[in-house]
């Protein structure tokens, strides 16, 4: 992978070239006032990531739940409660 | 390659719930660019939530609702119905039925923790069977 290390003083000399660099999956690091920020693509989450993503907001506050049910007990409750 | 899966009923109320197996659930979804929940798991995890709600006094739906927001909810039909009629084993319509409409949509895997779904339909399609501990 390629790297390219910029500063705010070579910043619009090297726009194209670290911007190539990003396309083509390389790292850049860009120095401003000794702080280092990586620039990477941005690139749009899946709906398994984004289902994940909410899959860890709510769960995030609720204690595991391990009773015991069996499989049975849940289909019971899932669709079969209604006509016994 | 973009891959779909296919999440069982009993999917969404292990998560609701917070079971021990809600972690690896949560895993094997972000490896999926395409999630399938088919009308038949949207309507029992519904009943599901009102019912345990009644009976716990916890509110379950609002995070149902978040999670089938994000997810693709795709109908059965009369045509899946007699797909499901010719692949039955064992007893449970129900599952051959959410088999039957992962198969009919194209998805590429189902995601279960029903084992006996995973031991009768793993041969037409593939399961990926997370236990529920």
């Amino acid at each position: 992978m390629s790297v390219i290390e910029i500063s705010s003083h070579n910043l619009l000399r090297s726009f194209k070239q670290f911007m190539t660099t990003v396309i083509e999956g390389g790292l850049v690091r860009f120095t401003y006032k000794g702080k280092t920020f990586k620039i990477v693509e941005e690139k749009p989450m899946t709906q398994g990531q984004k289902l994940a993503q909410m899959i860890e907001e709510i769960t995030k506050d609720k204690p595991v739940n391990d009773e015991v049910m069996e499989e049975e007990d849940i289909k019971k409750l899932m669709k079969s409660y209604r006509y016994e | 390659m973009s891959k779909s899966l296919f999440l069982d009923a009993n999917v969404l109320y292990n998560i609701i719930q917070h079971r021990p197996n809600a972690k690896e659930l949560k895993r094997v979804i972000a490896e999926y660019e395409f999630i399938f929940v088919s009308a038949i798991s949207e309507l029992f995890a519904y009943n599901y939530c009102f019912y345990t709600e009644i009976n716990t006094g916890k509110k379950f739906t609002d995070d149902l609702e978040k999670l089938l927001s994000i997810c693709h909810i795709i109908q059965t039909s009369s045509q899946v119905t007699k797909n499901a009629k010719s692949i039955l084993k064992d007893k449970d319509f129900e599952d051959a039925v959410q088999v039957a409409t992962a198969i009919h949509n194209k998805c590429d895997c189902i995601l279960t923790s029903d084992k006996e779904m995973y031991e009768n339909y793993s041969n037409l399609i593939e399961i990926i069977f997370v236990p529920k501990s």
